[in-house]
């Protein structure tokens, strides 16, 4: 049960929840202050008006008790001037009773009558009675002989037997119409031995209870009086005064508690009891009760409860209904401001939830407030602006790094695709290159082609500057130095061209350090220039040192420079190695640079071949970098220089040019003592192939000339024939086929296919726009 | 230069229509034209190439001695090598000229 209304809780609104809590809340305080404030009351009015009843009641007992005090000494006064006089002095008689009405005049007593009665000496029912009566403000007085007393007077039962004060039951005098009540004491006259009669007087009772009848005690409370016996003498009720007495209204009623009440009244208590049924209020009822001492009467203060506190509820209600009212309007504004809230809060996740999503279309201008929710929504506002920018900053950033990336990826694409791998493969020399390129391009590069046959170029070079510009002009240099060097007499005019051409419109304020030498294979003769480079290293036979070149100046910056060409000659075995900073000025963590001296001490191996130095100086470098990010390009070339130990011709690519070929062929093998039979194969296929090029290689060049290389290297005869022809790979020739009979053959490719026959081994390569065809036949007789 | 080096040298001997050339030298592109030009065939039912002097026999040297092969085929005649050397014989063997030589000693 508990848990379904907690879940039906959990369900309801915020505004709901908090309008309930607070509803009940205050409910519970206030009921409880008004239950506090109402009880509290209620016991304080009970209490005081216990308190000014029992005065009130005190006061009643009091009078009466003056009134009956008064009434007993009138009486003894009387008895007592009897008590001087002799007997059936009748003069003596009007004498007392005028004395005791006169005393009764000046008292506070309403006199009725006073009386004098004789016994007479048989009966004392019979005698003489003397009375003295008020009528009309004055004293009459009256002689009768009495037949029988008890019939005179009804409510008297007999003579008393000792001499003290008797009072009768109140009752309604049969003259006067009045309740009275009398009081009368026995006497004896002077000398008697025994009690001559009785000496009464009656009270008027009737002002009394007119009193009591008036009184109101907070508006409904009554004053009861009962006499000795319980009867009413005052009761708001005429069926029960002087008719019924309160044990028989108690029986009557069924109510026990009442007949409690009067008798603790009659014994002399004082006290309040609350009696379930009044007859006076149809209802319960307090009754406080206090005893009239002489006279053994009790009197009694009623008074409703509900009667009394009904000032008091009603108070109750004026403060209930505008409490109610209060906390009604109080619940209702705070449901409006919750539900108000709630809903623009509601907006806000609505908005914040397409937020999280990812759409910042919807803004926050429709929440118009002051309050927090206005803060908040003023805060995601912000948020929505903030984030907006930072999406859109980061969008930039990310283009940006694009941008970067793939620029990045150009330039290095450039850089490579400028690069060239396939080395020449000449029997003159022998070469590798390396290059590792930072993250950030650096611009290196390297460059190795032939100027003409016997000319071979090698460039290393670094363009100032990263990125795409920096690709470019590496480009715009390579290609440069490369087409310039050819069409150029020496390689100072090639450098004051290429360095005058990229000093045109280089905005950038770019340069490019740069090493060049151009090798004559034949001779081993090197030209150099050294445009602002690192100084590369030469090997002539004791390993590598570092030559000290002319520092020029770098390519690009000053118009019509003079560059200084050196020169130096390499023998067979020799080796170059160029490089660029990226390799001396490699860092490893703590910055420190790996410097000449280790790269020195790296080039110190053995020589195996270019490849395997280069890779040792890389492994040398990454081990020295460790962890460092490379900085800087990485790059580097060795040239290793065989020389030529053949061989070497130009001449016409014409037939005419046969005898003399195949005459300083001969000529060379006889002189490294090639056998006859190798030697056969030689000419035979070299015929063939030259032959081939004066046919075929150059149709519309009456001037074509064809280079012969020979060689001789491991007992292996070589002749390599290089022509700048149009381009023709003759090896690729389908063979004739031989098994057919000769008169029915196609004449043709039976050239190529003797060659093929003849040599040991037989290669076409085209390099650098040159037909190289290679053959090489072992030196072994067959 | 190459008017200087003699590079072919041939000697015919004509007799009851058999033709015999001694050859001495190469028999390249140069040379092999000039030897399909100075031999006359007329008359002439079979030719006997001496090859003992020569050194080298090259592709040209083989289409000009498939030229007198076919020429002697439509007369009915017939062309024979003889002295061939053995480093000679292989380039007529590899290229399947060796239907015209002399079967060997």
């Amino acid at each position: 049960m508990t848990d379904s209304i907690k879940e039906w809780f959990e369900k309801q609104s915020l505004a709901f929840k908090l309008s309930l809590s607070i509803f009940v809340c205050l409910f519970i305080v206030f009921g409880c202050l008004l239950f506090i404030l109402v009880n509290r009351s209620e016991s304080i009015v009970a209490r005081q008006t216990q308190d000014i009843g029992g005065k009130s009641v005190q006061s009643y007992v009091s009078d009466i008790e003056h009134l009956a005090f008064d009434t007993e000494q009138i009486i003894l006064n009387t008895k007592y001037l009897l008590n001087q006089m002799p007997a059936n002095d009748v003069s003596s008689f009007r004498i007392v009773l005028n004395s005791a009405v006169k005393t009764v005049y000046l008292s506070a007593l309403t006199f009725t009558d006073a009386w004098v009665y004789v016994f007479s000496p048989e009966d004392v029912s019979v005698g003489t009675l003397y009375r003295a009566a008020d009528v009309d403000g004055n004293i009459s007085f009256k002689e009768e002989n009495v037949q029988n007393l008890y019939q005179l007077l009804p409510w008297f039962k007999s003579v008393p037997k000792v001499e003290e004060i008797y009072w009768s039951e109140p009752y309604v005098h049969k003259v006067y119409n009045k309740t009275v009540v009398t009081c009368l004491v026995p006497f004896m006259f002077h000398g008697s031995t025994d009690f001559d009669g009785l000496v009464a007087l009656t009270v008027d009772l009737s002002q009394m209870t007119e009193s009591i009848a008036k009184f109101s005690f907070a508006e409904t409370g009554k004053l009861l009086l009962i006499s000795r016996r319980g009867l009413y003498i005052s009761h708001p009720d005429s069926r029960i005064q002087l008719k019924m007495t309160i044990f028989e209204l108690a029986n009557k009623i069924n109510e026990p508690k009442l007949a409690d009440a009067g008798r603790r009244a009659l014994a002399g208590r004082t006290g309040t009891t609350t009696i379930p049924y009044s007859s006076v209020f149809k209802g319960p009822a307090v009754f406080f009760y206090a005893p009239i001492e002489p006279l053994k009467w009790g009197l009694f203060l009623v008074y409703s409860e509900k009667e009394l506190i009904r000032p008091i509820l009603s108070i109750k209600y004026l403060m209930a209904v505008p409490l109610l009212l209060g906390m009604l309007i109080l619940v209702f504004f705070i449901y409006r401001i919750c539900h108000n809230s709630t809903r623009q809060l509601l907006k806000l996740s609505v908005i914040a939830a397409k937020y999280g999503k990812g759409d910042f279309s919807k803004s926050m201008e429709d929440i118009q407030s002051s309050d927090e929710i206005g803060v908040l929504a003023g805060a995601m506002s912000d948020m929505r602006l903030n984030l907006l920018n930072y999406i859109e900053k980061e969008k930039n950033e990310v283009k940006t790094k694009q941008k970067a990336e793939s620029e990045l990826l150009i330039a290095q694409n450039i850089q490579k695709s400028a690069l060239s791998t396939a080395y020449p493969n000449h029997d003159a020399f022998k070469m590798s290159t390396q290059m590792v390129s930072a993250r950030q391009v650096g611009g290196d590069f390297y460059d190795f082609f032939f100027i003409n046959k016997t000319h071979f170029a090698i460039v290393v070079a670094d363009v100032s500057g990263k990125g795409i510009p920096a690709a470019l002009y590496m480009m715009k240099a390579q290609t440069l130095i490369k087409n310039i060097s050819k069409e150029k007499q020496n390689l100072q005019q090639a450098f004051y061209q290429i360095n005058n051409d990229l000093y045109e419109g280089n905005e950038n304020c770019m340069f490019v350090s740069a090493f060049m030498a151009v090798i004559d294979i034949i001779s081993g003769h090197v030209e150099y220039i050294n445009a602002g480079h690192t100084h590369p290293l030469v090997d002539k036979g004791s390993g590598y040192h570092f030559i000290r070149p002319e520092k020029n100046t770098v390519l690009g910056v000053r118009k019509n420079f003079n560059f200084t060409s050196q020169t130096f000659t390499l023998k067979k075995g020799n080796r170059i190695f160029l490089y660029t900073d990226g390799v001396t000025e490699a860092q490893n963590e703590k910055k420190a640079f790996f410097g000449e001296e280790r790269l020195v001490k790296t080039l110190s191996k053995k020589f195996v071949s270019p490849d395997k130095t280069l890779q040792d100086v890389l492994h040398r470098i990454q081990k020295f970098a460790g962890d460092a990010p490379q900085s800087d390009d990485i790059t580097m070339l060795e040239f290793y220089f065989n020389g030529i130990n053949g061989l070497s011709l130009c001449v016409p690519a014409k037939n005419e040019s046969l005898p003399k070929v195949i005459a300083l062929l001969k000529e060379d093998m006889n002189s490294k003592n090639v056998c006859q039979a190798a030697q056969f194969k030689i000419i035979m296929a070299a015929e063939e192939i030259f032959a081939n090029i004066a046919d075929y290689a150059y149709p519309n060049n009456p001037n074509g000339k064809t280079d012969l290389l020979t060689s001789m290297d491991n007992n292996t005869y070589m002749v390599a024939f290089i022509d700048a022809g149009q381009r023709y790979n003759p090896l690729e020739r389908k063979d004739p086929d031989v098994s057919l009979d000769l008169r029915s053959r196609k004449i043709g490719g039976l050239g190529i296919f003797i060659a093929k026959k003849m040599a040991d081994e037989i290669e076409y390569f085209y390099d650098n726009s040159h037909n190289i065809l290679r053959i090489k036949v072992i030196n072994k007789e067959a | 230069m190459e008017n200087e080096v003699k590079t072919l040298d041939i000697k015919q001997t004509k007799k009851d229509g058999v033709l015999t050339c001694r050859l001495k030298g190469w028999l390249d592109p140069n040379t092999s034209p000039e030897l399909l030009n100075r031999i006359d065939t007329e008359g002439v039912k079979k030719i006997i190439f001496d090859m003992q002097e020569v050194e080298y026999v090259f592709s040209s040297g083989l289409r000009a001695f498939l030229q007198f092969q076919r020429t002697m085929d439509e007369k009915g005649g017939q062309i024979v090598l003889i002295n061939v050397s053995d480093s000679i014989r292989s380039i007529f063997e590899y290229t399947g000229f060796d239907t015209i030589l002399e079967p060997k000693a």
